[in-house]
């Protein structure tokens, strides 16, 4: 017997007999078949020890890179609560009164984006960070008739801005791309369009800096558009909200909350707004009501906005999300609660200002922001792209992920509460070595 | 710092004890039902269990601890693997080559679309069917196309003269799924394709019920030119509550082109194979951050490899037995809208009950949850009325079978007999019946929507 298909042969003859016919193939009358090439199946033992043999020829680094993606320390209970088996097996809790568990967990979820935000309202997860600063465009689009221009920053995430721009092939919407000054967004206000929709930025941008957006609201909501803001939900245990400069809609990843490397995936995004927009946001969106008999009980809600009402008149396509990865979330943030979360968004701050700053002073290495507020990732700039490559491949041959490669010849260094002194001061001393 | 940048409100999060969390999850986890705690028969979600083997690769350190942008030479590993899963997906349906960039099966449709922009630039109209899935139609919008139904014939099949009416030059593709969302197989499949192809479309399948036909059939063979796969649903990846899933894109050769970045090639030199990313000067751009949901093609490759061809051909097989076996057995006393013999799902009608005992669909569902089993998917597909999609899956066993028909026939009695029960139902949960109106009329979104902290 398969071992995943409980059914003996005579169990099959059995409903086969009911149906009224002989054998299975049968069950495809009508149906072309294919010749298909693939191996048989092999045993869970050959399995592991395959896959087990995959995962071994990765090597695994001491990792300064970042650009999206923070090797930050992750606690042993979050792995364990999310690999219990009912929240790992369950679905989408379209059954409330038996998913009461799970949709508690998505409510906190929600809860601490809110708080963490200085927003209202959260969904329970998109896919990733680009896909919810696409759902951010597509709510300012929704807001406009007719041609629409969505201004990103020029700091913002690289891989993020290539993501809104094969969204908006075919849509009736121009993306425009701010000039950068000293690492920063410059968001001249005498050049916005008349048909703004959308301003997106981001902070901490890709450069890590922390961008100031005083008076940027004011500009933005004159023209009848939306802010948004672009944040690392760890770094606002430290630095000023979205809600607290004026944003209407920010968007984020949450990987650093809990969420393992994993080769890029699966992270999670989230996107919370203020109230006003709470029936634009896209996804899942759990709410607190009570039962027939008046108990307190959760279940999603404001469903209207949703494909499998609205269909082609749905705001967006998002059906599956990435739940699990918002239950990680929600371990984690229980687990350090505030000031465990600002210790380590501390370290961050003081471990990256440490490693920039030892850098800077080795010459031949410039750290170009270091006068500037920066955390967690900063770039660094080298006299030539052989040195910046020397300096990357010597220490990939000492097993340290260097960061990760900008233009010709930058590095953009992250440094988590992960990272020992002892890393770092072998990260010093292979650039020092090499710009000898 | 400069104050003004700093966090102004008071962060205000408590912290717990590693005991006080387990307990909580874990009393909380009690309160969630998942495939591991019985029968789960939502249609169109294939809720198969999920072997135990593909949480232990998935959480091998050597894939987890992985940064995406290490040097190439270091992850090749990962490489290999996706390469590899990409290949044996390509072999299942015959397709030349795909991607893993989509995160969930609507964001592989929204990539598919993007490639049929491309590939057809002057046209604006994405055909589906009336039975399609919600996704469908909202993946062509959000993509700018307009959305143009297909009615089905009266056997719950693509109507094909209505087909013909609606195929012109501005249509760019058709999106299908096969089996249809009422489980049935489109026997008229290859002269779909041909009308499609004739009008200069293309053929878009949303392999969410590729379950029907795994190691059967190679539906590149059917006309299709793309299609998406959910991983999580035939590839035994779980549901995680939602999410995370994996919805690969696949495409026939013309189309490898426009795929998404990064494309994963092999590279054999001197005997020695290697993987590099690279991307083609067509390709429709980036859709996700970086290779999508690794973690979940890791547990789908476990799977591929568990299974292989004889396997999977055993899946499709039982699938569609346990759910025919079940439409035999529900037919003698449920109105089937459609008689023909079901693939892997079938679709009944409380229409004619609701009628005479008042007894909804809902009432049904919110009845059977107190068996300790999952409900059907409901109101879906919405050309049935009061209907109750139901998808056993090949991973059920013959008992299981026999008293869900069994429950089913229980049920449909009291709904004459004492409709009230079913009404009131559930009753051994630990909520009852919840009130919806009250949730969308007076939203409490969060903790401090009630005044309350975290
Ligand atoms: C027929 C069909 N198409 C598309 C989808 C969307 O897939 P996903 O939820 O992975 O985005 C579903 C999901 O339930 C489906 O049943």
């Amino acid at each position: 017997m398969n071992k995943y298909i409980p059914q003996t042969e005579e169990e099959k003859l059995l409903k086969l007999k009911r149906i009224g016919l002989k054998n299975t193939s049968e069950l495809f009358d009508g149906v072309k078949k294919s010749k298909i090439e693939l191996a048989n199946g092999i045993n869970e033992q050959e399995v592991f020890s395959y896959i087990n043999e995959l995962s071994e020829i990765n090597k695994k680094e001491i990792i300064f890179a970042g650009f999206g993606s923070y090797d930050h320390y992750i606690p042993a209970v979050v792995d364990k609560v999310s690999s219990i088996d009912s929240f790992l097996t369950t679905y989408t809790p379209y059954q409330a009164e038996i998913s009461q568990g799970l949709l508690r967990v998505f409510f906190e979820y929600q809860s601490y984006i809110v708080h963490l935000t200085g927003l209202d309202v959260s969904n329970s997860s998109l896919y990733d960070v680009a896909d919810a600063a696409v759902e951010a465009c597509a709510i300012s689009l929704s807001q406009k008739k007719g041609h629409a221009s969505i201004l990103l920053s020029g700091t913002v995430h690289p891989n993020i801005i290539s993501c809104v721009k094969t969204w908006a092939q075919g849509l009736d919407c121009t993306v425009l791309i701010s000039e950068v000054k000293n690492g920063k967004a410059l968001i001249d206000k005498e050049v916005l369009p008349d048909d703004l929709a959308l301003v997106l930025v981001q902070s901490p941008n890709v450069y890590g800096l922390i961008e100031d957006y005083t008076g940027l609201a004011d500009i933005i909501h004159k023209r009848k558009s939306l802010f948004g803001i672009i944040t690392d939900p760890m770094s606002l245990a430290i630095f000023r909200t979205p809600g607290e400069w004026g944003a209407d809609i920010s968007v984020g990843s949450t990987q650093s909350l809990g969420i393992p490397l994993s080769f890029g995936g699966p992270y999670c995004g989230f996107m919370s707004v203020k109230r006003e927009f709470m029936r634009k946001i896209p996804g899942r969106i759990v709410g607190k009501t009570i039962d027939n008999q008046g108990r307190p009980c959760y279940v999603l809600t404001l469903q209207a906005r949703e494909q499998h009402i609205k269909r082609e008149r749905a705001s967006s396509n998002i059906c599956s999300n990435q739940a699990l990865m918002a239950l990680r979330n929600t371990v984690y943030l229980k687990y350090h609660g505030s000031s465990g979360l600002y210790n380590i968004a501390d370290l961050c701050l003081k471990k990256s200002i440490y490693l920039a700053k030892e850098l800077n002073k080795i010459s031949g290495v410039t750290v170009p922001f270091i006068n500037d507020l920066f955390w967690r990732e900063f770039r660094v700039d080298f006299i030539s792209k052989e040195i910046r490559d020397k300096v990357y491949s010597s220490l990939s041959k000492a097993n340290i992920c260097a960061g990760v490669k900008l233009s010709n010849l930058s590095l953009l260094v992250s440094v988590t509460e992960k990272r020992s002194e002892d890393e770092m001061s072998k990260y010093i001393d292979v650039v020092k070595r090499v710009l000898k | 710092m400069k104050n003004n940048l700093l966090r102004q409100s008071e962060l205000s999060m408590k912290a717990f004890s590693e005991p006080e969390l387990v307990r909580y999850f874990t009393e909380l986890s009690y309160r969630v039902f998942g495939v591991s705690s019985g029968f789960y028969p939502l249609g169109s979600c294939t809720m198969k269990y999920n072997p135990a083997i593909n949480e232990k690769v998935a959480s091998l350190a050597g894939f987890t601890g992985i940064h995406p942008l290490q040097d190439i030479k270091k992850t090749q590993g990962s490489l290999r693997l996706m390469y590899e899963l990409i290949s044996s997906l390509c072999a299942l349906t015959g397709m030349k080559d795909g991607t893993l960039a989509p995160c969930a099966g609507a964001q592989g449709e929204y990539t598919g679309l993007k490639i049929i922009r491309k590939a057809r630039p002057e046209r604006k109209v994405i055909l589906v069917p009336d039975s399609a899935h919600g996704t469908n139609p909202a993946s062509a919008s959000v993509n700018g196309f307009k959305v143009v139904q297909v009615n089905s014939d009266l056997n719950g099949l693509v109507d094909l003269n209505d087909l013909k009416s609606k195929l012109n030059s501005d249509v760019a593709g058709l999106m299908l799924t096969n089996p249809n969302t009422l489980g049935l197989y489109e026997f008229n499949i290859e002269k779909i394709s041909d009308l499609v192809h004739k009008n200069g479309a293309l053929m878009y399948y949303d392999g969410a019920n590729f379950n029907a036909l795994i190691g059967q059939v190679k539906v590149s063979e059917n006309g299709f030119d793309i299609l998406h796969l959910n991983l999580h649903k035939t590839f035994s990846t779980p549901h995680g509550g939602g999410g995370p899933g994996s919805g690969p894109v696949l495409v026939v050769e013309d189309l490898v082109k426009y795929l998404p970045y990064r494309i994963i090639k092999k590279v054999t030199k001197n005997n020695k194979e290697t993987y590099s990313v690279t991307t083609d000067k067509n390709s429709i751009g980036r859709i996700s951050m970086f290779y999508g949901n690794f973690l979940v093609a890791v547990k789908a490759y476990a799977y591929i490899l568990s299974m292989g061809l004889d396997g999977f051909k055993l899946v499709s097989e039982t699938a569609v037995l346990n759910a025919r076996y079940l439409q035999r057995k529900l037919s003698e006393k449920f109105f089937m809208p459609y008689k023909s013999p079901c693939m892997h799902e079938f679709v009944l009608s409380l229409d004619d009950l609701k009628e005479k005992t008042s007894v909804t669909a809902l009432d049904f569902a919110k009845s059977l949850i107190d068996y300790k089993m999952y409900a059907p998917t409901i109101y879906f597909p919405l050309i049935v009325k009061e209907a109750l999609m139901i998808e056993p899956t090949e991973t059920e066993n013959l008992d299981t079978l026999n008293n869900f028909c069994d429950l089913m026939f229980d049920l449909l009695d009291k709904s004459f007999t004492n409709s009230k029960e079913l009404k009131e139902a559930p009753t051994l949960s630990d909520v009852g019946r919840i009130d919806e109106v009250k949730a969308v009329k007076e939203p409490i979104l969060s903790v401090y929507d009630e005044g309350e902290k975290i």
